[in-house]
């Protein structure tokens, strides 16, 4: 093979994989600021299909010209230039689309809106170029080759499309998570600036060609591309994982930490304070507590933690543990590296003594293959910020669920939520009682926007106002459940009753979590504004 | 005699609900402070008081629907005016805050938290802002764009 016929294909290959790359790190930069929900991913991959579109047509202008080959280098350098360059541009760009400091209620316009017109800054332009060294490099074969258009396209096509496939494997399972957001543009950006030199030194106009490059790359440095931490907090860590940016940040008055994942709002995902325990009013994580305070006294009791992030629940039950209880976990949460930092900076046990952390795998996957039963299953598993995994939520999974608790043994399945008519609560709530066979309690968490949906396994759930758990705190927490409004009770079978679209009992084949998320952030609005019931 | 200690009873029964109400409230028996703020017979201490029984809950959204009820009925009571402003600054409605903030007039109490809800209403207005020019970018770059496919394609030469 001919050097330029190599360098043709390779050129198509990098475009290709650079477009690939450059589309899958884009959702990652956009994170931190907007998440990596349907809705971020959706607006992405539109920018990324009409920048190729435009970029074909014009592409397919440019061939016309006489020296297609000196046109295709520009545009790669432009493009690997804006690479190189779109993570020092995401910080700048999200700060005119999202304003800081935002409370999560009030996001839903912001993170539609913002993440399509950030995607159409700084993405539609290099991806625009991109598209159009695919019609350069089919003519510049044609040209030299004198073989048929179609020949020469098929052969591009091939190349390129093999390219996007390296491009995307190695984006996400090698560039991302070992060098980060910004070395993956950075790569990306050099790459297509080295098919552009290359492809300048063919028409010799290599020297005009550096020279172009250097204002792109004396930017290049390495710096953190998410939001600030808020202030009075610091950043202890910061880590891109294979799924998400997680960091933990240090609240300086009072040394708390919190686990944050892709967090540009007023939200995070795992707390920590110095001592193991209750965390106190608007906290969810210190109900879970409260079956292992009603366990009978020289028992082991065994809670199991889909979702187990860095630990928080197991924190709260380790420090309000009665004497004469031995409580064992086991719990799975999907992604290392909040484990990891969890070891690191949460007190999260190293070792299976007492908690046992499977790191990587899924809950549902865990909870089909952990042995034995348990007293108590925590269910608290968020993707993307915001979204419950839709397989966490179905019949079928609730009905597992059941499978591996013990009888009276109990689920507690954390859901954020705008009150008891949440939408999104209520059909989870639903599908939870079809899956457990039982009744479920829905208990809206005082001073917060979650809810926990309670249910036992062939026993009722107590009246929150009857219970005395020995902790004075708990107990006027939930004898403040016990307040009409604050709690609910749905019944297996039971239907969607206040007139609400209905979408049935979420399962493995239909759960439509997006819809209901949009529709209860929709719902939020209305209630803030005192237009609906909570 | 009799009957004058049944009218004083009567007279002073509200009081002692309204008063038992908040007095189980601050020990924590929720539903037994809702009892007594039902019995109360007076609407505005029935209403007050289960306003704070809610808002002492942490059920700050039931608050504000008892609130919004009670002041239908009594528009310019200084109290509730006073809780709605708290009440909305918690909840991050700036126009409520606004609302009972003019209502209340030049008081201490209002004076307190005009900034946190000029504040809020500065947000309010970058938010609403930041979200108005990315659809305007983000509409104005589809439109282009698809303006210029059409002309590519129309006119290729």
């Amino acid at each position: 093979m001919s050097s330029l016929r190599a360098l043709r294909l390779v050129v198509a290959a990098a475009a290709g994989a650079a477009t690939m790359a450059g589309e899958l790190a884009a959702v990652r930069l956009l994170a931190p600021w907007f998440g990596a929900s349907t809705v971020v991913w959706t607006n992405v991959i539109g920018v990324v299909l009409l920048a190729l579109s435009l970029g074909y047509l014009w592409g397919a202008r440019l061939a016309r010209g006489e020296r297609p080959r000196r046109v295709l280098a520009r545009l790669f350098l432009f493009g690997g230039a804006w690479y190189a360059a779109a993570p020092y541009l995401a910080r700048a760009c999200a700060a005119w689309f999202l304003p800081e400091g935002l409370a999560l209620d009030a996001a839903e316009g912001v993170v539609q809106w913002g993440s399509l017109a950030s995607a159409c800054v700084l993405f539609l332009a290099p991806l625009l170029a991109l598209g159009a060294a695919a019609p350069l490099v089919v003519e510049w074969w044609t040209r030299e080759e004198s073989v048929h258009a179609g020949t020469a396209g098929g052969i591009v096509l091939c190349a390129s499309t093999i390219g996007s496939l390296i491009g995307t494997f190695g984006a996400t399972h090698w560039m991302v998570p070992s060098f980060g957001v910004v070395a993956t543009f950075a790569g990306a950006g050099l790459a297509l600036v080295a098919c552009g030199v290359a492809t300048a030194w063919t028409e010799g106009r290599l020297a005009a060609m550096l020279a172009l490059l250097l204002p792109a790359y004396a930017l290049a440095a390495p710096a953190s591309t998410g939001p600030r931490p808020k202030s009075g907090e610091r950043v202890l860590a910061e880590v891109d994982s294979t799924l998400q940016r997680v960091r933990v940040v240090e609240r300086q008055t009072d040394g708390w930490r919190f686990l944050q994942v892709n967090e540009a709002f007023d939200s995070f995902q795992s707390a920590w304070r110095p001592d193991p325990g209750l965390l106190g009013a608007g906290y969810y994580y210190d109900l879970f507590a409260l079956p292992l305070l009603l366990a009978p006294r020289d028992t082991r009791f065994r809670v199991g933690f889909v979702g187990l992030g860095a630990g928080t629940a197991w924190r709260v039950m380790q420090g309000m543990r009665p004497a004469g209880v031995e409580l064992r976990g086991e719990g799975a949460e999907i992604d290392p590296v909040v484990v990891d930092l969890a070891h690191r900076y949460m007190d999260l046990p190293t070792d299976d003594a007492e908690l046992r952390v499977h790191a990587g795998l899924d809950g549902r996957v865990f909870l089909r293959h952990v042995g034995g039963a348990f007293d108590l299953l925590v269910v608290d598993a968020y993707q993307n910020q915001v979204e419950i995994p839709p397989h966490l939520a179905t019949r079928e999974f609730w009905s597992l669920c059941r499978a591996k608790l013990v009888d009276g043994g109990w689920v507690m399945a954390n859901v954020g939520s705008f009150g008891l008519g949440d939408p999104l609560l209520a059909a989870i709530a639903r599908a939870m009682a079809a899956g457990l066979q039982e009744e479920v309690c829905l208990w809206r968490v005082p001073f917060s926007r979650n809810a926990i949906i309670v249910a036992r396994r062939a026993a009722p759930v107590p009246d929150p106002s009857l219970v005395s758990t020995g902790s004075y705190e708990l107990d006027g927490r939930l004898a403040a459940i016990a307040l009409p409004g604050m709690q609910r009770r749905v019944r297996p079978g039971e239907a969607e009753g206040d007139g609400r679209r209905d979408h049935g009992v979420l399962d493995d084949d239909r759960a439509p979590l997006e819809w209901l998320g949009q529709e209860s952030l929709a719902r939020a609005a209305a209630v803030l504004r005192g237009e609906v019931e909570p | 005699m009799l009957a004058c200690a049944s009218m004083i009873a009567l007279a002073m029964a509200p009081v002692r609900q309204h008063a038992a109400a908040i007095e189980r409230t601050r020990e924590g028996r929720h539903a037994e402070a809702w009892d007594a703020a039902s019995a109360e017979t007076d609407p505005l201490l029935r209403a007050q008081a289960r306003i704070w029984i809610a808002w002492s809950a942490g059920d700050l959204f039931g608050a504000r629907r008892a609130l919004q009820e009670s002041r239908r009925a009594h528009p310019r009571d200084p109290l509730l005016l006073e809780w709605q402003l708290q009440l909305c600054l918690a909840l991050r409605d700036a126009e409520g805050a606004r609302e009972a903030l003019d209502a209340l007039g030049p008081v201490p109490a209002a004076e307190l938290s005009r900034s946190a809800v000029d504040e809020l209403e500065r947000e309010d207005e970058r938010a609403s802002a930041t979200a108005g020019l990315a659809r305007l970018v983000s509409l104005g770059v589809f439109a282009g764009s698809l303006l210029t496919l059409v002309l590519l394609v129309r006119r290729p030469d």
